[in-house]
């Protein structure tokens, strides 16, 4: 992107929706600063710690993972099935 | 006699059109809990061993436990017990609803069936009566239609209905046990021996008050179950999207799988999840007498000008896996249409799901070919002949007919090169979660005794990484307090397993949701589990007896397989999963080591109390558990 800013897809899924407007349904385009961290998109969503992030499509433990830009973002809920 | 027990249990001879009831004293229900302890009690003191699972000679068990009826969450529930014409090893399936409550507030806390009825019958339990009444109207009927004229025919609509679909009248090997008509006691083909016994449906009317040991502490944790539900994200989840809530995380860790468990990601996971149900078809959310979860989903759309309707219900996580990633469909409305047909014809989607992918993969390998479908094009993401295989297997018509004794069998009969492609453990058709991803499921895949199962275990995952300060504050209680690396299988997640299978044991001998209660991340944990039973019962339960009844009936399921044969040699994956895995994601490429797995099954049966040789109970282990009673 340029200006020291990056573009990333954000998805939000489950209970954890309502950390983004009603009106985006759980997902959105955002663009962060260069460096950003997976810890730091969370804190600036103001999401809970126990949730499970996957970063295109592929889980991601490490929270300190620098984004990149065109990176999609999923924070989930972990759980089992039914 | 403590008060949450009716103190009945209600004998069915169908052969001679006999009934009787038994009484047992308080400490039989103590020790032994209620749902498939107690079945398999009669089982191993009544059945002979190598009895044939449809012949009269098997003996079928609905128990339900002893909180069952309580009003509070995650209780009502039911389990039945026979042996298994899909493995030939113990059955085992529990289902939720109203009817487990209904059945005990009729009088009763569990049946014991024998024999085979001379004629299509249907057992009514009416205010602590029961009758059995001819059904030759009702057979051939799917289980709304069933349902609606009983209600008909007894003139009430407040009845509730257990009953079997055409699958179960014609034994197909996976045939489930409907009630509510959305409600399965689905594994295992428990609803291919009622078929077999000519019992139609079990109806249950009554209004008996269940008194409780401690009313307040009931109503109590009640309330507070309100406000856990809002505080705990997990059950949240469940109520929010219901199962299928999971689907995206499934995807993200590699652990949906995909093509006949090819792959374990599946690139339209959306158009399946939980998600996309919530947004675009669903109309409400159902519950089970007296929860507040409301996991249930109740949808409504049509598929190809057919109507998907409110009564069947909406898919879990496991059919819209096992009839969408697992076939390669991404459409939402088939796969809803196909819960439906499951469903009215009452057969386990899981095992239905997984079947015809199997026969998908055989197609497009060509051991099977236009010839064995009758013309249809059965590959992969071929909507349409999903639907149409679903009518076969459960009218048993053409390939259906083999493909309705399950996978394995089938592919006994299709050859070696189909074998290679199965996805069983004991011949029962392993859930939607790999293996790979899950190594600890993956060992009680294969060591559990009613072949592989989703709901015997916690899950590796939060254990891994996740868990919330509460989730690992309760596990404790179990002395689990080493969270493990992530894709890691040593003997602390052996310990895991086992420990877990233990407390889940537990939850199945009382009958209650694994949802609501459970090991860790559920609305209750382990010591709420013990209070609420101290509260229904007035026994001083704690933690250290839940896990004795859950060791204590895990035991007499192996002891019955043991005495059918089993031993380790059956506690065994696909042989797939040795092998590495297609497509994308943290699981592509992986394959479990065979030796690795073996040295898992070592120390776990040695955490059992078992044989290590044969993977079956020692005597010095079934008397430590007041089951010197039971022959080894």
């Amino acid at each position: 992107m340029g200006s020291g800013l990056i573009r990333v897809k954000v998805t939000l899924h489950s209970y954890l929706k309502d950390h983004l407007p009603p009106e985006t349904d759980g997902q959105t385009i955002l663009d962060l600063a260069d460096g950003t961290t997976i810890a730091d998109l969370s804190r600036q969503l103001e999401l809970p710690e126990a949730i499970a992030v996957a970063v295109n499509e592929n889980i991601e433990r490490d929270r300190q993972r620098v984004i990149a830009d065109g990176d999609h973002v999923r924070f989930l809920r972990p759980g089992a099935g039914g | 006699m403590s008060k949450s027990i009716m103190g009945t249990v209600l004998h069915v001879d169908l052969t001679e059109s006999r009934l009787w009831e038994e009484h047992p004293d308080e400490a039989f229900y103590r020790k032994y809990g209620g749902g498939s302890a107690m079945g398999v009690y009669y089982l191993l003191k009544e059945m002979k061993p190598g009895t044939d699972p449809l012949s009269p000679g098997n003996i079928l068990t609905i128990f339900t436990g002893v909180p069952t009826g309580v009003a509070i969450s995650g209780q009502s529930r039911i389990t039945v017990n026979a042996r298994s014409p899909l493995t030939g090893a113990i059955g085992d399936s529990q289902a939720g609803g109203f009817f487990p409550a209904a059945f005990k507030h009729a009088g009763f806390d569990g049946i014991v069936i024998r024999g085979k009825a001379a004629k299509p019958v249907y057992l009514l339990l009416d205010e602590g009566r029961a009758e059995l009444r001819d059904a030759s109207t009702l057979w051939g009927k799917c289980t709304l239609e069933c349902e609606q004229a009983l209600k008909t025919e007894l003139d009430d609509p407040k009845i509730e209905v257990m009953q079997i679909g055409p699958a179960g009248e014609k034994q197909v090997r996976f045939a489930a046990i409907m009630n509510m008509r959305n409600r399965a006691n689905g594994r295992t083909g428990m609803g291919a021996v009622m078929g077999s016994k000519l019992l139609k449906a079990i109806v249950v009317r009554g209004n008996r008050k269940l008194e409780v040991h401690d009313k307040q502490e009931i109503v109590r944790m009640n309330r507070d179950g309100i406000r856990l539900l809002e505080e705990i994200p997990d059950v949240k989840g469940l109520n929010i999207n219901g199962t299928g809530d999971v689907v995206p995380f499934q995807n993200s860790i590699g652990s949906l799988p995909t093509r006949n468990y090819q792959e374990t990601q599946f690139e339209d996971f959306e158009e399946i999840s939980g998600d996309k149900v919530t947004k675009t078809i669903l109309v409400n959310r159902d519950t089970c007498y007296s929860c507040v979860v409301r996991c249930k989903r109740v949808v409504q759309t049509e598929y190809e000008g057919e109507e998907v309707l409110a009564a069947y219900g909406g898919a879990e996580y496991e059919t819209l896996a096992t009839f969408g990633s697992y076939c390669g469909n991404a459409d939402l409305a088939s796969i809803q249409y196909a819960n439906q047909l499951c469903n009215a014809y009452g057969m386990d989607t899981i095992s239905c799901g997984a079947t015809i992918a199997f026969a998908m993969d055989c197609f497009e390998r060509g051991l099977i070919g236009p010839k064995e479908t009758g013309g249809l094009d059965l590959r992969f993401g071929n909507t349409n002949a999903v639907i149409e295989m679903i009518r076969r297997i459960a009218q048993r018509e053409g390939l259906g007919d083999l493909l309705a004794d399950g996978s394995a069998l089938a592919a006994r009969k299709i050859g070696p090169k189909a074998e290679a492609l199965l996805t069983t453990c004991k011949g029962q058709e392993i859930p939607a979660h790999s293996p790979q991803a899950k190594r600890s499921l993956g060992l009680i895949y294969a060591v559990n005794p009613f072949g592989a199962d989703h709901q015997s275990s916690e899950h590796d995952p939060m254990y891994e990484d996740g868990g919330s300060p509460l989730y690992f504050e309760r596990l404790a209680l179990l002395g689990l307090t080493t969270p493990q690396a992530p894709g890691s299988m040593d003997d602390e997640k052996v310990r895991f397993a086992y420990l877990t299978e233990v407390f889940y044991s537990a939850l199945d001998t009382y009958c209650l949701c694994q949802f609501v209660w459970g090991p860790a991340w559920t609305l209750y944990g382990p010591a709420e589990t013990a209070a609420m039973l101290k509260a229904a019962t007035g026994w001083d339960v704690d933690v250290a007896e839940l896990m004795k009844v859950g060791e204590r009936r895990l035991n007499m399921l192996r002891a019955f397989n043991a005495r059918e044969g089993f031993s380790r040699d059956q506690d065994r994956l696909p042989k797939k999963f040795f092998s590495p895995l297609a497509g994308s994601g943290p699981t592509a490429g992986m394959a479990l080591d065979e030796h690795h797995f073996e040295h898992e099954k070592d120390t776990y049966y040695r955490m059992a109390g078992w044989d290590v040789a044969t993977g079956n109970p020692t005597q010095q282990k079934l008397e430590e558990l007041g089951l010197e009673w039971v022959p080894v």
